[in-house]
Order: structure tokens, then C-alpha cells, then sequence
């Protein structure tokens, strides 16, 4: 417990006693703090409006295949994120296949704004995923029964009673994978790089700052601080999550 | 916001993108600002990595205009991706010790109780151990066994070498003389028979264009070699 509390209790003692205003207005902090927001939260949108169909059909399918598409999905988090940045920068790097194909039509991914959110997405969608999928699979069978007798067809009991029911935990899924976005490093650094302005997000602004200007590192990471305890509201704050 | 407005002013400003080694901060910093006094309509932008990390990105097709390494390294890797390169700098490697070390010479190493250096693959890291051979010859090779024993990490860059000695996580660190110009921390010079020569080299990356010439110009004027001097820098030829 109290190993868990050091590091945000030292950061936040760090934060009171050091001059964070100037700190704050170091060219690098704005950059960081507005590209890690419109990523991450382009991230989000892409894994909620392509997980969800994904997770419903996960918590509804019956079989072997839902049981490996699930394993698959569960991948990236248990492989480490650099690992997961040397896989794309093989798979989209300018001299993989897919690399080419996506060159010709004017894509050069690597080290590009969109290849933050490639990253984020990655290593984030399992966790929202897994979640809705949870969610979706404490909604009672029988509700959606008495749905269909009640003339809904199927995509309609999904959103009329389904999703509704469902809400709370995708909420806290969602929640958690963009605190997971925001704090993503290891695989952004390696497939979209450390370009300030360009893909230089919160963690690797801080990693940088680390070398020479350790108050502004500190003012970057009472942000990213600052981000999680947003998230964490999103996670535990959502009333009826858990409950059945 | 502040941000936004910058983004609006560089849509219209000529980017010069400069992908220099992490120990070259504080004097293409310097630089960055001289220039753009001077060309309003030039935008520098600097990325700094350990030279390898640099190296890597570049060998993936990451965007630059201009190269500055710690040594001919990235240089020969990169091969035909580069224009024809040049030595722009020289410096010198120095032992640092925090203020209140009882360290006095470099031939007090074995005393450090946490020695940090660079990683193999930085130049850094290839400085340092083409400096410690040299050490063994004069030295012996238990001393050089005693100092080995004393390496507590390798990074992957020579700032965070130095910032692992500032914040206290080592009390000795092998970096360049030009690292400590602003620190805290006190430098010990090496004996002229185990200093490596350390090369800044320079290449331009694809095609040059105007604004990235001009850079170069910059960096070649007088005021640009005094830039260089005031950061531990020896500007060559």
C-alpha cells in the first residue's frame, strides 16, 4: 500500500516545493499537454466505436472462435510496449510490405502524429474491450429474450436495452483505457518517436525533460498526475458498475 | 492556446528539422535562437535522442534535415541516406563527481561507491571504454576490474548519465567536459594519455535547401563557433 503511495506522494511534495509556474512555461510543457489529449482521445474514439461491436459479439457468441479472437485481444497487454513498437515499426515501417503499400498512396506512418494514436490504440483497446465485454455479458439473457418477443429486432435490443444496462461498465472500460492512451511510452517511442510538437506526448516529454530540466519534468508529470486522478473518477465515480 | 498560435505563425515559416545528440542540447539550443533572430522566417526545430536513437529513427525514414552526432558512428551506419559529413566539433571526456566527493583525479575511480557511464552503443559509452583501455595500460588491469565492478547503469544518453548523478542515484559519471558547463557537479580531467579524441560530427539528411544551408552558415560564422565555445564546445577546422 504505502509502496504504491510513494512515488505520487513524493511527486506531489516535489510539485509544492519547487517553482512549477516558470516550469510550466517551458515551450515543451504546451505541445505535450495538447497532443496527449487530442491523441489519446482520438484513440478513444476509435477503440469505443470499433471494440463495442466487437465486445457484444465476444459476450454473445458462443464457441471457439470468440474464445481465441478473445485471447488475441487480450495480446498486447501482456506483451511489453516496446515490443509492441518494434512490431509496428516492422509491420507499417517504411520498408515493411504494408509499409509500401500505405508509402504509394502518400502514408509514411513512423514518427507522424496518427502513429500516436496506432500506438495508443494498441496497447489500450484490449482493456476497453475486455471490459464492455464483461458488461455486456452480465446484461441478463433473458431481457434481451423478452426484447425480441416485444418485436425489437437485434441491433435494436442492443441499443434500447442492452447498451443502456451496459453502460456503467463500459464507462469505467473506457475510462481505463485512455488513462492506458495517455500514459502510453514505450511503444509510442519506437514507432512515432520523440519529434517535440510532432509526437512528443506528456510521458515522453518527461523522459526528455529528465535530462537537464528536472522542474519541468516535474510539472509534466503532476499533469499526467492530474490526467489520471480524471480517469480514475471515470473508472470508480460511475454509479450501478459492478452491481448486477 | 499559446501553442495554437505558434502552429499558425510555422505553417508560414521555412522548417529546418535538426536531429542532434542529446549532449549537443544547450549549444544547438543556443544556436536555434541565434538563428531564428536572425531569420524570422526560418523555423529551427531540434530533436534530441542519444546519437544510436537518432540513428535508428533516421534508418526508418523519421523526417531531418540536418545530423550533429557525438561520433562517426550513425554517420558511416546511415551511408547513403546522408550528404557528405564533416567534423564540426571537438570535446573531451571528464570524470563527474558530486561537490562534497572525496575524489581528487580521475585515478581515484575505484573510489566511486555508484559509477554511471554510457551504454555501448552511444558514443558516450564508446568514449568511456576506449578511455578505461588506455586507463588499464597505465593503471593495471585490476584497477581497471575495481572500476568496472563500480558501474551501477549504462544509459542510453550522456544527460541522462549526468542526471542520474545530480538527482543523487550515483555519486561518479563519465561524461563529456561540455556537460558540466551548468551543472553542480565537479569535473575531473582525464590524463592526456587516456583521452579518446571526441569528434561532433555533421551531415546534411536528403536534399539541402536554403533554410537548411543557412543553418549550417549560422553554425560556421564567428558568432556560431563562440556559440560553441561558451557550451565546453571546440569548434573545428
Amino acid at each position: 500500500m504505502l509502496l504504491l503511495l510513494l512515488p505520487v506522494g513524493a511527486l506531489l511534495v516535489g510539485g509544492a516545493a519547487g517553482n512549477l509556474a516558470t516550469a510550466a512555461r517551458d515551450p515543451a510543457v504546451a505541445p505535450a499537454v495538447w497532443l496527449t489529449l487530442r491523441t489519446s482521445f482520438t484513440a478513444l474514439a476509435l477503440i469505443v466505436v470499433s471494440g463495442t461491436p466487437l465486445a457484444w459479439w465476444l459476450a454473445t457468441s458462443r464457441g471457439r472462435l470468440p474464445q481465441v479472437v478473445g485471447a488475441l485481444v487480450d495480446l498486447p497487454v501482456v506483451v511489453p510496449p516496446a515490443v509492441l513498437g518494434v512490431g509496428l515499426l516492422l509491420a507499417l515501417g517504411p520498408q515493411a510490405p504494408l509499409g509500401t503499400v500505405l508509402a504509394s498512396a502518400g502514408l509514411t506512418l513512423p514518427f507522424t502524429e496518427p502513429a500516436v494514436v496506432v500506438a495508443q490504440v494498441v496497447v489500450a483497446a484490449p482493456f476497453y474491450i475486455q471490459a464492455a465485454a464483461s458488461a455486456f455479458r452480465r446484461v441478463d439473457p433473458d431481457l434481451l429474450i423478452v426484447a425480441h418477443t416485444l418485436g425489437a429486432s437485434p441491433p435494436e435490443a442492443f441499443l434500447r436495452v442492452a447498451l443502456p444496462l451496459a453502460a456503467p461498465g463500459l464507462v469505467a472500460g473506457a475510462s481505463l483505457a485512455w488513462a492506458r492512451a495517455v500514459g502510453e511510452f514505450g511503444a509510442t517511442l519506437l514507432f512515432a518517436g520523440n519529434l517535440p510538437g510532432v509526437t512528443q506526448t506528456l510521458p515522453l516529454a518527461v523522459l526528455s525533460a529528465m535530462e537537464g530540466r528536472l522542474e519541468v519534468a516535474l510539472a509534466l508529470s503532476l499533469v499526467l498526475l492530474g490526467l489520471g486522478f480524471v480517469a480514475l473518477l471515470g473508472v470508480r465515480a460511475v454509479p450501478g458498475r459492478g452491481a448486477p | 492556446m499559446l501553442g495554437l498560435i505558434g502552429c499558425a505563425h510555422a505553417d508560414q515559416r521555412e522548417v529546418v528539422r535538426v536531429f542532434a545528440a542529446s549532449s549537443l542540447t544547450d549549444a544547438w539550443a543556443d544556436l536555434e535562437a541565434r538563428h531564428e533572430a536572425a531569420h524570422p522566417d526560418h523555423d529551427v526545430q531540434l530533436v534530441f535522442a542519444g546519437s544510436q536513437v537518432l540513428q535508428m529513427q533516421l534508418s526508418h525514414g523519421a523526417p531531418a534535415d540536418l545530423l550533429a552526432v557525438a561520433d562517426a558512428g550513425p554517420i558511416e551506419a546511415l551511408g547513403p541516406r546522408l550528404g557528405p559529413s564533416e567534423v564540426f566539433a571537438a570535446g573531451e571526456l571528464v570524470v563527474a563527481v558530486v561537490a562534497d566527493s572525496p575524489m581528487r583525479t580521475a585515478r581515484d575511480l575505484p573510489m566511486a561507491q555508484r559509477l554511471v557511464i554510457g551504454l555501448p552503443d552511444a558514443p558516450i559509452g564508446r568514449y568511456t571504454l576506449a578511455a578505461l583501455d588506455a586507463a588499464a595500460r597505465e593503471q593495471g588491469q585490476p584497477w581497471r576490474q575495481a572500476v568496472e565492478a563500480r558501474v551501477v547503469s549504462r544509459e542510453s544518453n550522456v544527460r541522462l548519465v549526468r542526471t542520474k548523478v545530480e538527482l543523487g542515484a550515483a555519486d561518479a559519471a563519465i561524461v563529456y567536459a561540455s556537460d558540466l558547463v551548468d551543472s553542480p557537479l565537479r569535473a575531473l580531467p582525464l590524463p592526456a594519455s587516456w583521452q579518446p579524441e571526441v569528434r561532433f560530427h555533421l551531415a546534411a539528411v536528403g536534399a539541402p535547401t536554403p533554410a537548411s544551408e543557412a543553418v549550417l552558415a549560422t553554425l560556421r560564422s564567428p558568432q556560431g563557433r563562440a556559440v560553441l565555445r561558451t557550451h565546453g564546445l571546440r569548434p573545428l577546422p
